[in-house]
Protein backbone atom coordinates (compact mmCIF):
# COMPACT_ATOMS: atom_id res chain seq x y z
CA UNK A 1 0.00 0.00 0.00
CA UNK A 2 1.21 3.45 -1.04
CA UNK A 3 2.63 5.80 1.77
CA UNK A 4 0.21 8.63 0.93
CA UNK A 5 -2.99 6.27 1.64
CA UNK A 6 -1.19 5.16 4.73
CA UNK A 7 -1.50 8.54 6.00
CA UNK A 8 -5.06 9.31 4.46
CA UNK A 9 -6.82 6.50 6.33
CA UNK A 10 -4.10 7.27 9.51
CA UNK A 11 -7.53 10.28 10.05
CA UNK A 12 -8.32 6.65 11.73
CA UNK A 13 -6.59 7.44 15.05
CA UNK A 14 -7.66 10.70 15.68
CA UNK A 15 -11.30 9.47 14.95
CA UNK A 16 -11.00 6.18 17.29
CA UNK A 17 -9.50 8.87 20.17
CA UNK A 18 -11.91 11.09 19.73
CA UNK A 19 -14.43 7.94 20.66
CA UNK A 20 -12.21 6.69 23.11
CA UNK A 21 -13.00 10.25 25.06
CA UNK A 22 -16.08 11.06 23.78
CA UNK A 23 -17.68 11.62 27.60
CA UNK A 24 -14.71 14.27 28.15
CA UNK A 25 -15.09 15.83 24.67
CA UNK A 26 -16.58 19.47 24.53
CA UNK A 27 -19.27 20.41 21.77
CA UNK A 28 -16.38 21.72 19.55
CA UNK A 29 -14.14 18.10 19.94
CA UNK A 30 -17.36 16.57 19.23
CA UNK A 31 -18.13 17.80 16.24
CA UNK A 32 -14.45 17.18 15.34
CA UNK A 33 -15.32 13.63 15.78
CA UNK A 34 -18.30 13.80 13.05
CA UNK A 35 -16.03 15.82 10.67
CA UNK A 36 -13.11 12.79 11.52
CA UNK A 37 -15.98 10.43 10.19
CA UNK A 38 -16.89 11.61 7.28
CA UNK A 39 -12.35 12.51 6.22
CA UNK A 40 -12.73 8.97 7.11
CA UNK A 41 -15.05 7.88 4.72
CA UNK A 42 -13.92 10.40 2.24
CA UNK A 43 -10.25 8.76 2.50
CA UNK A 44 -11.51 5.27 2.53
CA UNK A 45 -13.57 5.88 -1.06
CA UNK A 46 -10.75 8.06 -2.37
CA UNK A 47 -8.09 4.82 -1.67
CA UNK A 48 -10.27 2.70 -3.44
CA UNK A 49 -10.86 4.91 -6.49
CA UNK A 50 -6.84 5.30 -6.73
CA UNK A 51 -6.02 1.98 -6.55
CA UNK A 52 -8.47 1.42 -9.31
CA UNK A 53 -6.97 4.13 -11.57
CA UNK A 54 -9.85 6.33 -11.11
CA UNK A 55 -9.51 9.82 -10.92
CA UNK A 56 -10.87 10.88 -7.38
CA UNK A 57 -10.11 14.50 -7.23
CA UNK A 58 -14.03 15.10 -7.53
CA UNK A 59 -14.21 13.59 -4.22
CA UNK A 60 -11.29 15.80 -3.05
CA UNK A 61 -12.63 19.24 -4.17
CA UNK A 62 -15.82 18.66 -2.49
CA UNK A 63 -14.53 17.20 0.67
CA UNK A 64 -11.71 20.57 0.73
CA UNK A 65 -14.51 22.87 1.08
CA UNK A 66 -16.44 21.23 3.59
CA UNK A 67 -12.90 21.35 5.83
CA UNK A 68 -12.38 24.63 5.12
CA UNK A 69 -16.11 25.81 6.00
CA UNK A 70 -15.55 23.31 9.09
CA UNK A 71 -12.52 24.98 10.31
CA UNK A 72 -13.58 28.44 9.84
CA UNK A 73 -16.96 26.89 11.94
CA UNK A 74 -15.03 25.47 14.62
CA UNK A 75 -12.33 28.72 14.87
CA UNK A 76 -15.98 31.04 15.44
CA UNK A 77 -16.83 29.11 18.12
CA UNK A 78 -13.16 29.32 19.83
CA UNK A 79 -13.36 32.91 19.28
CA UNK A 80 -13.83 35.30 21.99
CA UNK A 81 -14.21 38.65 19.86
CA UNK A 82 -17.04 39.83 17.65
CA UNK A 83 -14.32 40.96 15.43
CA UNK A 84 -12.82 37.56 15.11
CA UNK A 85 -15.95 35.72 14.65
CA UNK A 86 -16.79 38.06 11.94
CA UNK A 87 -13.51 37.34 10.07
CA UNK A 88 -14.27 33.54 10.51
CA UNK A 89 -17.45 34.02 8.63
CA UNK A 90 -16.27 36.43 5.60
CA UNK A 91 -13.66 33.48 4.98
CA UNK A 92 -16.21 31.33 5.26
CA UNK A 93 -17.92 33.06 2.48
CA UNK A 94 -15.32 34.30 0.64
CA UNK A 95 -14.07 30.45 0.21
CA UNK A 96 -17.46 29.24 -0.43
CA UNK A 97 -17.83 31.87 -3.50
CA UNK A 98 -14.14 31.30 -4.78
CA UNK A 99 -15.03 27.75 -4.54
CA UNK A 100 -17.46 28.14 -7.26
CA UNK A 101 -15.58 30.48 -9.12
CA UNK A 102 -12.62 27.83 -9.45
CA UNK A 103 -15.55 24.42 -9.81
CA UNK A 104 -17.48 26.63 -12.74
CA UNK A 105 -15.36 28.56 -14.61
CA UNK A 106 -11.32 27.80 -14.08
CA UNK A 107 -10.69 23.99 -12.89
CA UNK A 108 -13.82 22.53 -12.61
CA UNK A 109 -14.56 19.05 -11.03
CA UNK A 110 -12.02 16.81 -12.18
CA UNK A 111 -8.66 18.84 -11.46
CA UNK A 112 -7.20 19.45 -8.39
CA UNK A 113 -8.95 23.49 -7.56
CA UNK A 114 -6.01 25.21 -7.13
CA UNK A 115 -7.71 28.88 -6.34
CA UNK A 116 -9.78 27.18 -3.59
CA UNK A 117 -6.83 24.64 -2.53
CA UNK A 118 -4.44 28.04 -2.19
CA UNK A 119 -7.02 30.27 -1.15
CA UNK A 120 -8.37 28.40 1.69
CA UNK A 121 -4.90 27.22 2.58
CA UNK A 122 -3.61 30.70 3.51
CA UNK A 123 -7.09 31.76 5.23
CA UNK A 124 -6.66 28.74 7.51
CA UNK A 125 -3.59 30.13 8.56
CA UNK A 126 -4.99 33.23 9.02
CA UNK A 127 -7.58 31.89 11.32
CA UNK A 128 -5.36 29.76 13.01
CA UNK A 129 -2.50 32.72 13.65
CA UNK A 130 -5.85 34.55 14.83
CA UNK A 131 -6.23 31.66 17.26
CA UNK A 132 -2.88 32.15 18.41
CA UNK A 133 -3.11 36.05 19.09
CA UNK A 134 -5.89 35.35 21.34
CA UNK A 135 -4.19 32.83 23.30
CA UNK A 136 -1.15 35.29 23.58
CA UNK A 137 -3.13 38.32 24.12
CA UNK A 138 -5.36 36.56 26.92
CA UNK A 139 -4.53 38.38 30.83
CA UNK A 140 -4.04 35.12 32.71
CA UNK A 141 -1.45 32.20 32.09
CA UNK A 142 -2.71 29.69 30.12
CA UNK A 143 -0.55 25.85 30.07
CA UNK A 144 -0.63 26.26 25.93
CA UNK A 145 0.16 22.22 26.64
CA UNK A 146 -2.77 21.27 28.52
CA UNK A 147 -5.05 23.51 26.02
CA UNK A 148 -6.40 20.83 23.14
CA UNK A 149 -7.17 23.43 20.77
CA UNK A 150 -3.15 24.90 20.87
CA UNK A 151 -2.57 21.44 19.39
CA UNK A 152 -5.10 20.79 16.50
CA UNK A 153 -4.03 24.40 15.55
CA UNK A 154 -0.50 23.73 16.04
CA UNK A 155 -1.39 20.63 13.22
CA UNK A 156 -3.34 23.03 11.02
CA UNK A 157 -0.37 25.47 11.21
CA UNK A 158 2.26 23.15 9.90
CA UNK A 159 -0.44 21.04 7.39
CA UNK A 160 -0.95 24.31 5.36
CA UNK A 161 2.18 26.34 5.66
CA UNK A 162 3.97 23.03 4.02
CA UNK A 163 1.12 22.25 1.77
CA UNK A 164 0.55 25.62 0.33
CA UNK A 165 3.10 25.25 -2.15
CA UNK A 166 3.26 22.09 -3.12
CA UNK A 167 -0.34 22.25 -4.52
CA UNK A 168 0.48 25.29 -6.55
CA UNK A 169 2.32 23.24 -8.59
CA UNK A 170 0.15 19.96 -8.64
CA UNK A 171 -1.58 20.83 -11.30
CA UNK A 172 1.16 22.27 -12.81
CA UNK A 173 2.84 18.71 -12.70
CA UNK A 174 -0.74 16.60 -13.81
CA UNK A 175 -0.81 18.92 -16.90
CA UNK A 176 2.94 18.08 -18.15
CA UNK A 177 3.24 14.65 -16.68
CA UNK A 178 -0.54 13.09 -17.36
CA UNK A 179 -0.08 11.04 -14.12
CA UNK A 180 -0.88 11.91 -10.45
CA UNK A 181 1.92 10.35 -8.76
CA UNK A 182 3.34 13.47 -7.98
CA UNK A 183 7.36 13.20 -6.47
CA UNK A 184 6.57 15.22 -3.88
CA UNK A 185 3.14 13.70 -2.75
CA UNK A 186 5.00 12.55 0.27
CA UNK A 187 5.66 16.00 2.01
CA UNK A 188 1.78 15.90 2.35
CA UNK A 189 1.69 12.78 3.51
CA UNK A 190 4.26 13.39 6.03
CA UNK A 191 2.29 16.57 7.15
CA UNK A 192 -1.19 14.93 6.94
CA UNK A 193 0.19 12.21 9.46
CA UNK A 194 1.47 14.87 11.78
CA UNK A 195 -1.85 17.35 11.66
CA UNK A 196 -3.64 13.38 12.81
CA UNK A 197 -1.19 12.84 15.09
CA UNK A 198 -1.30 16.68 16.46
CA UNK A 199 -5.67 15.83 16.64
CA UNK A 200 -5.10 12.96 18.47
CA UNK A 201 -3.10 14.63 21.04
CA UNK A 202 -5.83 17.28 21.17
CA UNK A 203 -8.85 14.73 21.66
CA UNK A 204 -6.12 13.33 24.29
CA UNK A 205 -5.60 16.01 26.75
CA UNK A 206 -9.28 17.09 26.77
CA UNK A 207 -11.11 17.47 29.77
CA UNK A 208 -14.62 17.67 30.69
CA UNK A 209 -14.61 21.97 30.83
CA UNK A 210 -17.39 22.61 27.87
CA UNK A 211 -16.83 25.81 26.13
CA UNK B 1 9.23 22.85 -12.11
CA UNK B 2 12.12 23.13 -9.72
CA UNK B 3 11.49 20.53 -6.89
CA UNK B 4 14.37 21.86 -5.06
CA UNK B 5 12.76 25.07 -4.86
CA UNK B 6 9.41 23.74 -4.02
CA UNK B 7 11.13 22.14 -1.05
CA UNK B 8 13.09 25.02 0.20
CA UNK B 9 9.79 27.09 0.33
CA UNK B 10 7.60 24.25 1.86
CA UNK B 11 10.50 23.88 4.25
CA UNK B 12 11.03 28.01 4.90
CA UNK B 13 6.81 27.94 5.77
CA UNK B 14 7.27 25.04 8.10
CA UNK B 15 10.32 26.54 10.29
CA UNK B 16 8.10 29.75 10.14
CA UNK B 17 5.18 27.65 11.47
CA UNK B 18 7.36 26.24 14.43
CA UNK B 19 8.62 29.76 15.38
CA UNK B 20 5.00 31.39 15.59
CA UNK B 21 4.61 28.05 18.22
CA UNK B 22 7.92 28.32 19.87
CA UNK B 23 7.23 32.14 19.81
CA UNK B 24 3.75 31.29 21.40
CA UNK B 25 5.10 29.08 24.19
CA UNK B 26 7.94 31.54 25.37
CA UNK B 27 5.60 34.78 25.61
CA UNK B 28 3.08 32.74 27.27
CA UNK B 29 6.06 31.75 29.92
CA UNK B 30 7.38 35.36 29.99
CA UNK B 31 3.94 36.19 30.65
CA UNK B 32 3.33 33.90 33.60
CA UNK B 33 6.81 34.74 35.06
CA UNK B 34 5.81 38.59 34.72
CA UNK B 35 2.71 37.88 36.47
CA UNK B 36 3.96 35.72 38.91
CA UNK B 37 6.49 37.90 39.65
CA UNK B 38 3.74 40.92 40.37
CA UNK B 39 1.69 38.52 42.41
CA UNK B 40 4.49 37.59 44.93
CA UNK B 41 5.36 41.36 45.06
CA UNK B 42 1.53 42.49 45.50
CA UNK B 43 1.24 39.26 48.41
CA UNK B 44 4.56 40.89 49.94
CA UNK B 45 3.38 44.22 50.04
CA UNK B 46 0.20 42.92 51.39
CA UNK B 47 1.66 40.89 54.19
CA UNK B 48 3.73 44.81 55.42
CA UNK B 49 1.22 46.23 55.19
CA UNK B 50 -0.54 43.76 57.82
CA UNK B 51 2.56 43.29 59.72
CA UNK B 52 2.83 47.20 60.38
CA UNK B 53 -1.04 47.41 61.11
CA UNK B 54 -0.91 44.74 63.65
CA UNK B 55 2.00 46.82 65.26
CA UNK B 56 0.95 49.71 65.09
CA UNK B 57 -2.86 48.55 66.53
CA UNK B 58 -0.66 47.03 69.58
CA UNK B 59 0.90 50.14 70.03
CA UNK B 60 -1.96 52.36 70.17
CA UNK B 61 -3.35 49.56 72.66
CA UNK B 62 -0.60 49.45 74.39
CA UNK B 63 -0.69 53.71 74.58
CA UNK B 64 -4.42 53.44 75.58
CA UNK B 65 -4.03 50.93 78.13
CA UNK B 66 -1.35 52.92 79.79
CA UNK B 67 -3.19 55.89 79.78
CA UNK B 68 -6.06 54.60 81.71
CA UNK B 69 -4.06 53.13 83.60
CA UNK B 70 -2.00 56.21 84.26
CA UNK B 71 -4.22 59.15 83.97
CA UNK B 72 -8.01 58.21 84.54
CA UNK B 73 -6.80 55.84 87.03
CA UNK B 74 -4.79 58.37 89.00
CA UNK B 75 -7.81 60.11 88.76
CA UNK B 76 -10.18 58.07 89.78
CA UNK B 77 -7.69 57.00 92.98
CA UNK B 78 -8.04 60.92 93.95
CA UNK B 79 -11.74 61.13 93.58
CA UNK B 80 -11.94 58.26 95.80
CA UNK B 81 -9.46 59.30 98.59
CA UNK B 82 -11.66 62.82 98.38
CA UNK B 83 -14.94 60.39 98.87
CA UNK B 84 -12.79 58.67 102.42
CA UNK B 85 -12.17 62.73 103.16
CA UNK B 86 -15.56 63.92 102.36
CA UNK B 87 -17.17 60.84 104.21
CA UNK B 88 -14.48 61.73 107.71
CA UNK B 89 -16.12 65.56 107.30
CA UNK B 90 -19.82 64.32 107.44
CA UNK B 91 -21.06 63.76 110.80
CA UNK B 92 -22.13 60.40 111.79
CA UNK B 93 -25.42 59.07 111.25
CA UNK B 94 -26.27 61.74 108.70
CA UNK B 95 -28.15 60.57 105.63
CA UNK B 96 -25.30 61.61 103.69
CA UNK B 97 -22.99 59.22 104.89
CA UNK B 98 -24.80 56.18 103.21
CA UNK B 99 -24.50 57.78 100.19
CA UNK B 100 -20.71 58.80 99.79
CA UNK B 101 -20.31 55.32 100.88
CA UNK B 102 -22.30 53.97 97.96
CA UNK B 103 -20.32 56.63 95.81
CA UNK B 104 -16.86 55.31 96.68
CA UNK B 105 -17.82 51.64 95.88
CA UNK B 106 -18.80 52.33 92.35
CA UNK B 107 -15.39 54.20 92.29
CA UNK B 108 -14.16 51.13 93.26
CA UNK B 109 -16.02 49.01 91.07
CA UNK B 110 -14.92 51.67 87.72
CA UNK B 111 -11.67 51.79 89.07
CA UNK B 112 -10.89 47.95 89.00
CA UNK B 113 -13.19 47.77 85.32
CA UNK B 114 -11.00 49.94 84.08
CA UNK B 115 -7.55 48.57 85.82
CA UNK B 116 -8.78 44.84 84.10
CA UNK B 117 -9.19 47.08 80.67
CA UNK B 118 -6.10 48.37 81.32
CA UNK B 119 -4.34 45.17 81.68
CA UNK B 120 -5.76 43.25 78.54
CA UNK B 121 -4.76 46.36 76.01
CA UNK B 122 -1.27 45.89 76.94
CA UNK B 123 1.06 43.47 75.09
CA UNK B 124 2.41 42.42 78.44
CA UNK B 125 -0.82 41.29 79.23
CA UNK B 126 -1.23 38.02 76.79
CA UNK B 127 2.80 37.62 76.82
CA UNK B 128 2.55 37.28 81.02
CA UNK B 129 -0.60 35.33 81.09
CA UNK B 130 -0.41 33.64 77.90
CA UNK B 131 -3.67 32.85 75.65
CA UNK B 132 -5.82 31.05 78.13
CA UNK B 133 -5.53 32.90 80.99
CA UNK B 134 -6.12 36.03 79.44
CA UNK B 135 -9.06 35.21 77.21
CA UNK B 136 -10.35 33.85 81.19
CA UNK B 137 -10.09 36.92 82.60
CA UNK B 138 -11.19 39.22 79.24
CA UNK B 139 -14.40 36.80 79.38
CA UNK B 140 -14.67 37.39 83.08
CA UNK B 141 -14.49 41.10 82.87
CA UNK B 142 -17.52 40.83 80.16
CA UNK B 143 -19.22 38.68 82.40
CA UNK B 144 -19.26 41.29 85.00
CA UNK B 145 -20.58 43.62 82.55
CA UNK B 146 -23.63 41.68 83.29
CA UNK B 147 -25.00 42.14 78.84
CA UNK B 148 -23.74 38.67 78.46
CA UNK B 149 -23.16 35.12 79.61
CA UNK B 150 -19.49 33.68 78.60
CA UNK B 151 -18.01 30.32 79.02
CA UNK B 152 -14.64 29.71 78.19
CA UNK B 153 -13.64 25.62 77.38
CA UNK B 154 -10.48 24.38 76.87
CA UNK B 155 -10.05 20.85 75.68
CA UNK B 156 -6.65 18.79 74.75
CA UNK B 157 -3.29 19.78 76.42
CA UNK B 158 -2.71 23.22 75.70
CA UNK B 159 0.78 24.51 74.39
CA UNK B 160 2.41 27.95 74.03
CA UNK B 161 2.60 29.40 70.63
CA UNK B 162 5.23 32.37 70.07
CA UNK B 163 4.30 35.25 72.33
CA UNK B 164 3.65 37.13 68.73
CA UNK B 165 0.95 34.69 67.60
CA UNK B 166 -0.55 34.66 70.78
CA UNK B 167 -0.78 38.19 71.00
CA UNK B 168 -2.49 38.10 67.30
CA UNK B 169 -4.78 35.47 68.54
CA UNK B 170 -6.27 37.06 71.44
CA UNK B 171 -6.56 40.57 69.45
CA UNK B 172 -8.59 38.71 67.33
CA UNK B 173 -11.12 37.08 69.72
CA UNK B 174 -11.45 40.01 71.35
CA UNK B 175 -12.44 41.94 68.39
CA UNK B 176 -14.98 38.91 67.52
CA UNK B 177 -16.48 38.73 71.33
CA UNK B 178 -16.73 42.86 70.79
CA UNK B 179 -18.56 42.45 66.90
CA UNK B 180 -20.85 40.00 69.05
CA UNK B 181 -21.45 42.55 71.87
CA UNK B 182 -22.05 45.06 69.09
CA UNK B 183 -24.48 43.48 66.86
CA UNK B 184 -25.63 40.04 67.56
CA UNK B 185 -27.69 40.59 70.52
CA UNK B 186 -26.97 37.34 72.11
CA UNK B 187 -27.82 36.37 75.37
CA UNK B 188 -24.58 33.49 75.82
CA UNK B 189 -21.04 33.22 74.30
CA UNK B 190 -18.84 30.99 74.35
CA UNK B 191 -14.97 30.82 73.61
CA UNK B 192 -13.63 27.16 72.95
CA UNK B 193 -9.64 26.05 72.52
CA UNK B 194 -9.35 22.84 71.61
CA UNK B 195 -5.88 21.73 71.47
CA UNK B 196 -4.68 18.52 69.17
CA UNK B 197 -1.32 17.18 68.52
CA UNK B 198 -1.27 18.99 65.64
CA UNK B 199 -3.39 22.16 66.01
CA UNK B 200 -5.17 24.13 67.71
CA UNK B 201 -9.02 25.01 66.98
CA UNK B 202 -10.45 28.58 68.64
CA UNK B 203 -13.92 28.56 68.51
CA UNK B 204 -16.26 32.27 69.27
CA UNK B 205 -19.79 31.30 69.18
CA UNK B 206 -22.93 33.20 69.74
CA UNK B 207 -26.65 32.33 70.00
CA UNK B 208 -27.19 36.12 68.33
CA UNK B 209 -28.72 37.12 64.99
CA UNK B 210 -26.53 35.79 63.08
CA UNK B 211 -25.68 37.55 59.58
CA UNK B 212 -25.58 36.87 55.84
CA UNK B 213 -22.05 37.95 55.17
CA UNK B 214 -22.97 39.08 51.48
CA UNK B 215 -25.67 41.50 52.58
CA UNK B 216 -22.81 43.31 54.28
CA UNK B 217 -21.43 44.99 51.07
CA UNK B 218 -22.67 48.47 50.94
CA UNK B 219 -23.11 49.28 54.22
CA UNK B 220 -20.81 51.16 56.23
CA UNK B 221 -16.99 50.73 56.83
CA UNK B 222 -17.25 48.57 59.90
CA UNK B 223 -20.68 46.92 58.87
CA UNK B 224 -19.54 45.55 55.52
CA UNK B 225 -17.48 42.83 55.99
CA UNK B 226 -14.32 44.66 56.14
CA UNK B 227 -13.55 43.69 59.51
CA UNK B 228 -13.83 40.11 59.00
CA UNK B 229 -11.56 40.89 55.92
CA UNK B 230 -9.04 42.36 58.33
CA UNK B 231 -8.91 39.61 60.59
CA UNK B 232 -9.06 36.83 58.21
CA UNK B 233 -5.78 38.54 57.12
CA UNK B 234 -4.36 39.29 60.17
CA UNK B 235 -4.69 35.39 61.12
CA UNK B 236 -3.31 34.51 57.84
CA UNK B 237 -0.18 35.96 58.64
CA UNK B 238 0.69 34.19 61.66
CA UNK B 239 -0.50 30.91 59.67
CA UNK B 240 -3.39 30.03 60.21
CA UNK B 241 -7.31 30.35 58.86
CA UNK B 242 -10.52 31.98 59.97
CA UNK B 243 -13.45 30.70 58.46
CA UNK B 244 -16.54 32.47 59.56
CA UNK B 245 -20.15 30.24 59.71
CA UNK B 246 -23.31 32.45 60.52
CA UNK B 247 -27.39 32.34 59.16
CA UNK B 248 -29.51 34.80 60.01
CA UNK B 249 -31.30 34.04 63.18
CA UNK B 250 -28.86 31.12 64.13
CA UNK B 251 -26.02 32.82 66.10
CA UNK B 252 -22.34 33.18 64.32
CA UNK B 253 -19.43 30.60 64.57
CA UNK B 254 -15.85 32.09 63.85
CA UNK B 255 -13.11 29.02 63.77
CA UNK B 256 -9.52 29.87 64.20
CA UNK B 257 -7.58 26.69 62.94
CA UNK B 258 -3.38 27.20 63.67
CA UNK B 259 -0.50 24.67 63.88
CA UNK B 260 1.64 24.81 66.42
CA UNK B 261 4.67 25.29 63.95
CA UNK B 262 3.27 28.52 63.40
CA UNK B 263 5.68 31.30 63.25
CA UNK B 264 5.10 34.95 63.09
CA UNK B 265 7.12 36.10 59.65
CA UNK B 266 7.83 39.22 60.68
CA UNK B 267 5.99 40.64 63.78
CA UNK B 268 8.48 42.98 66.08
Amino acid sequence: MKFSYIAGLSVLIPFLAGIFKWSSLNFTLRLLIFYLFFILLKESYCVALAMNGVNNLNIYNIARIVTYLFYFYVYFREYDRILDKRIAIAFGILTTIIYFIDLLYINGLWKLNFYLTTTGGILVIITVALYFYQLARKLEYTNLSAVPMFWFSSGLLFYYSGTIILFSFFNEYMLMHKKANFPLWDINSILLILLNLLTTTALLLSSKKPK
Amino acid sequence: MNFQFIIIVTLLFLVLAGAIILFLFFYQNRVYKHKNQLQKMQEEYTKEMLQAQVEVQEQVLNAVGQEIHDNLGQMLSVIKINLIKLGKMVPNGNGETGLIEEIKTQVSGVLNDMRNLSKTLSQDFVSDFGLEKSLEIELNRIDKTGFIKTALNVYGEPFKFDGKVEIVLFRVCQELITNALKHSEANKLGVELDYSADKLVMTVKDDGRGFNRSRLAGRSPEMSGRGLINMENRVKIIGGVLNLESEEGRGTKATIVIKPSARPAHIT
